[in-house]
């Protein structure tokens, strides 16, 4: 995929101009990239004791996805916004569902279930113990979004909005793009390079 | 500042009464009383463990700086608990290869670098980081684009070349966390590589 990425790139690079920003290779992510389809995660526990499959959400319009952990102050910062995406677009159709990676011990089940219910989270929050969601999206940080379209293929990935501190958002890359998609657009930016915390895999 | 002086000096004083045969600590000397001459700040001093606010220019200004010598430079932040973790590493480097020609360089990745600028240079001195310690003064969102931190992930660890080429990143993502003995026979292949050139 890394290399299919790398031949992308130098095509683009020789006919991007012409194409503007459809067809352009991701330079954030070297896993994935722009039209792939979502990985069809299945049977993943919730912070609501359920188990959730990406087949559950098949109905919606617009698919949001994120990479979140209890411990990252990045991903903290964002659960507020979050919570306020959701109240906003529920109702257009839009799923919110945020998924956990971590291994570590602040980010098990249990403090997923207590985080959730402090803060208030009304979107699911599932645990991927086996990491393979997100190995599968290139998913490097918390918080780290993907936004799939009608089809499950991946029309925005990168940043929720351009800046930590809510008072300086110029941008909000997410919104923008879930609004592009009801409309039946492509989103005009379709990545930002994210930032947060590093998802730890567990070396093969 | 005052007590920071005092302590600055006493650190200074210890590190040569200590660590006299050591070449680190006499570049660390030289280094300090070249600044002195220049009229610099004491805080700037190398054998204290200091802290200086860059933007990507001051940072490219640094690595100028060291033009000659193969440059690592550690990206880390005090909210992120694997760099805390592996700073220590970096520090080892130091330590083993500067008298080879390495000079390391850390950058601090803070949310607020303002307010955090405090805990970082706690946390340096704790380390023990006796080189060029900076803190990033943007805003943290833009800095992972500026430093090109791939994957925005920390830690994050580039390595250049005498020449100031970049030659190396770790902890580029997916990759899982940066696999440390890489990197430590990467710089050694670059120190080779430098010590050979004439």
């Amino acid at each position: 995929m890394k290399y299919q990425s790398a031949v992308f790139v130098s095509a683009t690079l020789a006919c991007g101009l012409l194409f503007s920003s459809a067809g352009l290779a991701a330079k954030f992510n070297k896993q994935v990239d722009f039209g792939d389809k979502a990985p069809d995660f299945k049977d993943l526990e919730g912070v609501d004791g359920k188990t959730h499959s990406f087949a559950n959400y098949k109905d919606a319009q617009v698919v949001v996805l994120t990479f979140i952990c209890n411990h990252c102050p990045v991903a903290q910062a964002y659960e507020k916004r979050f919570i306020s995406f959701v109240k906003q677009f529920k109702k257009k159709g839009v799923v919110f569902v945020a998924i956990s990676c971590n291994k570590e011990q602040s980010d098990w089940l249990e403090k997923m279930k207590q985080r959730a219910q402090q803060r208030g989270f009304n979107f699911d929050y599932l645990q991927d113990p086996t990491q393979k969601v997100g190995r599968a999206l290139g998913a490097t940080v918390t918080p780290h979004l993907f936004v799939f379209d009608k089809d499950r293929r991946i029309a925005y990935m990168g940043a929720f909005d351009d800046s930590l501190n809510p008072s300086r958002i110029e941008r909000h890359y997410v919104i923008d793009a879930v609004n592009a998609l009801l409309r039946g657009q492509q989103p005009e930016i379709k990545e930002s390079r994210q930032f947060g915390c590093r998802i730890e895999y567990e070396r093969k | 500042m005052r007590i920071r002086f005092l302590h600055g000096a006493a650190v200074l004083a210890c590190a040569v009464l200590l660590q006299s045969g050591c070449s680190e600590s006499a570049d660390q000397t030289t280094d300090a009383a070249a600044k002195h001459k220049n009229g610099q700040s004491v805080e700037s001093k190398p054998a204290e463990v200091a802290l200086q606010p860059v933007d990507p220019k001051g940072y490219a200004a640094v690595l100028a700086k060291h033009r000659g010598k193969v440059v690592y430079v550690d990206f880390w932040a005090t909210w992120c608990g694997l760099c805390r973790k592996e700073f220590s590493h970096t520090v080892e480097l130091s330590r083993k290869y500067a008298h080879q020609g390495l000079a390391v360089v850390s950058v601090s990745m803070e949310l607020e670098p303002k307010s955090d600028r405090e805990a970082a240079l706690e946390f340096l001195q704790a380390q023990q980081a006796t080189f060029t310690n900076l803190l990033s003064n943007i805003d943290i969102e833009n800095a992972f684009e500026a430093y090109d931190i791939e994957g925005g992930a920390l830690p994050h660890y580039k390595l250049y070349d005498a020449d100031g080429k970049l030659i190396k990143i770790f902890g580029g993502a997916p990759e899982t966390p940066p696999d440390l003995k890489q990197i430590e026979a990467a710089i050694k292949a670059a120190l080779a590589a430098k010590n050979a050139s004439p």
